[in-house]
């Protein structure tokens, strides 16, 4: 297979490198910025090109690397067989609405999303289950990269990643297994743990829970009411106690907004509307994954508001506009459905189609011209990106021109 | 489905309910405590750690008190166990809030007069009061370095919320009175008053106590050696307690 590899930093600081070593054999790697010194040595064999704007789609021999979301246009526009998302926190000095929109944009459309960070990929299994957890070489570093080749052949193949999704956190709960007989009782341990096992649907997650909580609360951490107390609920609900999730959920639901929450349960509740009730918990406890699946089994219209609502916020939004498509609704939360059609247009590099959208829906509503503006941000960002991986650091002699 | 969640925060009618574990009080301010609280509380539940004067009977006399568990054997080296065992009783008795008092400590008018506009709410799941120790008679607090437990808050009044996840930590002296799970439900740090009386005693008694505690915890592994210490003092700081209107 054949990769281009649209990096985040000049390849002599590319972080990486070792990532590309589990990307199944035979394999061509093209990164798009300058080449390393002179002289240096490369783990893997690389070749260079400019990263620019490419002038003709890239056939389907190949699949993008990508490590932010500023290259969106370039990832989900060059017609790549496949698209590897490597996700990572927001840098300073960027907005952060933005960088979260379009990387949430980005990992909707990618086929895997590959991240370092534990924290970014806990919040994405509770939202989709085609991510990855790189070690970085750090631990257990055999067994992670070989798990993430099994990952990649798997996107190839076209197969369920859930499997392997499942051995990964199996390997977490074995990893801290091992920390704990290290460290003893800590409550970031234990909360992690019974995380994990609440991925893998076991009820020992609810014992770690407590743990967690209690051991918090000894470290007079107090404000552990919604991360762990909450999250008692989503297991209720997971292992069937409907009635007691909601309750556990009630014992929560302090602010507004919650509480208003708490009413919607109490309505699909007394509606015997179980499956609702099911996702309205789920969605609580943000995870997104478990309250889609919920709402989908209900299939219903009133599910399908609720599935909008919860894909626009969390930036799926192929799929929002799937649903509104079949509700015709025009907006939703103050979206207009040309809105999303620009953007869903724009981030596949289709600049033009979605700048007539825009400025068509903007007749109705002046507002739309405002997403320009941050198309602009994107753009810039973008055109930063390039700059710095062209132009910094490297050897002219290594960049091959390409593409 | 039908739910049952009018229990978690009921906003009236709701019932109090007095808890207190004793031992020996017979000569102390038990009977004057009791009284007291049966003007304000609807029940009181005692566990009687081993007592062996007439404080069980002392009990028995006001009505009020409608659970009282006797153990036969003290747990006072083991205080989380004692507390673990009162907030079972009380639980039992399947109470709206519970007010967690010392055999020697009174609330003032004020507090008790905003008790139940306290309780018939549904904002927050406790209350923190500020407790006084009054020292050497029933006209001054202690304020110094190491007597200054009326500049935070104490968790005495709490709701109870049954099916929550309660716990002590496995402490055996100075535990909390109230679980410690009390923390991360919204709480409320109310400017009242409660004296305590547990100080406000003779010479002799202050001697005791203090031998009583070099006794229990001799390298300050629960408390401060420093503040044992004090307990000594010849000329301690002392305020002048005035009673606030109700």
């Amino acid at each position: 297979m054949k990769y281009d590899i649209w990096g985040n930093e000049t390849w002599e600081h590319f972080a990486y490198k070792q990532l590309l070593e589990s990307f199944p054999g035979g394999n061509e790697f093209v990164y798009r910025g300058k080449g390393s010194p002179p002289g240096s040595h490369e783990p893997i064999p690389v070749r260079f090109a400019p990263a620019v704007d490419l002038d003709a789609p890239r056939n389907h021999e190949y699949a993008a690397i990508v490590c932010s979301p500023f290259w969106i246009h370039q990832a989900l526009g060059s017609g790549y067989s496949k698209v590897f998302f490597i996700m990572e926190p927001c840098p300073a000095g960027v907005q952060r609405e933005v960088w979260e929109k379009y990387s949430g944009l980005l990992a909707e459309a990618a086929d895997l999303i590959i991240t370092g960070s534990e924290k970014i990929y806990l919040e994405q299994c509770l939202r989709r289950r085609n991510v990855v957890w790189w070690d970085a070489g750090v631990v257990d570093s055999g067994e992670n990269q070989r798990l993430v080749g099994t990952f990649v052949e798997r996107v190839f193949r076209e197969e369920s990643l859930e499997p392997c999704m499942r051995e990964q956190w199996k390997q977490r709960i074995r990893a801290y297994c091992r920390l704990r007989e290290d460290v003893g009782n800590h409550e970031t341990i234990s909360y992690l743990l019974a995380s994990y096992h609440y991925f893998l649907g076991e009820q020992q997650a609810r014992e770690l829970l407590l743990q967690s909580f209690e051991t918090v609360l000894l470290r007079e951490h107090n404000g552990t009411l919604h991360s762990h107390y909450r999250f008692l609920s989503a297991m209720e609900a997971q292992q069937g106690q409907l009635e007691r999730a909601v309750y556990t959920y009630a014992i929560t639901a302090v602010l507004p907004e919650e509480k208003e929450a708490l009413a919607r349960m109490e309505r699909w509740a007394a509606m015997d509307r179980f499956h609702l009730l099911e996702a309205e918990l789920y969605l609580a406890n943000d995870d997104f994954a478990a309250a889609e699946r919920a709402a989908l089994e209900d299939a219903s219209e009133e599910a399908e508001h609720f599935l909008i609502d919860l894909y626009l916020r969390q930036w799926m939004w192929k799929k929002g506009l799937r649903f509104m498509e079949s509700l015709h609704l025009k907006e939703h939360q103050g979206l207009s459905i040309d809105q999303i059609r620009a953007t869903l247009l724009w981030i596949r590099n289709q600049k033009h189609e979605a700048v007539t959208q825009l400025l068509r829906a903007s007749l109705l509503d002046w507002n739309m011209l405002l997403a320009f503006a941050e198309n602009d941000l994107i753009l810039r960002g973008c055109e930063q990106m390039k700059e710095r991986l062209n132009h910094e650091a490297g050897s002219e002699k290594n960049t091959q021109s390409e593409g | 489905m039908k739910l049952d969640l009018k229990r978690i925060r009921k906003a009236k009618d709701n019932r109090l309910t007095a808890v207190m574990q004793v031992r020996n009080e017979e000569e102390g301010m038990l009977e004057e405590v009791l009284e007291d609280l049966s003007r304000y509380v609807d029940e009181i539940a005692i566990v009687d750690d081993a007592s062996t004067d007439e404080t069980v009977a002392l009990c028995r006399k006001y009505p009020k008190v409608k659970h009282l568990m006797t153990l036969p054997q003290s747990h006072f080296d083991r205080e989380w166990l004692l507390r673990k065992q009162l907030w079972e009783l009380a639980c039992s008795t399947d109470p709206d809030w519970i007010l967690a008092v010392d055999a020697d400590e009174i609330y003032e008018d004020k507090a008790k007069a905003h008790m139940r506009e306290l309780m018939d709410q549904d904002q927050f799941d406790w209350v923190g009061f500020r407790l006084f120790d009054l020292w050497g008679d029933r006209t001054h607090y202690r304020e110094d370095e190491h007597w200054q437990i009326h500049r935070r808050h104490t968790r005495t009044l709490v709701r109870y919320i049954p099916g929550y996840h309660y716990f002590y930590p496995p402490m055996d002296h100075h535990v909390p009175r109230l679980p410690l799970s009390y923390a991360a439900l919204p709480g409320f740090l109310a400017e009242l008053r409660v004296k305590h009386y547990g100080w406000a005693v003779s010479r002799e008694k202050l001697n005791e106590k203090y031998a009583r505690y070099m006794e229990r915890d001799p390298d300050g592994r629960w408390g401060s050696l420093a503040q044992y210490r004090s307990i000594l003092d010849d000329n301690p700081r002392l305020v002048e307690w005035s009673d606030e209107q109700a």
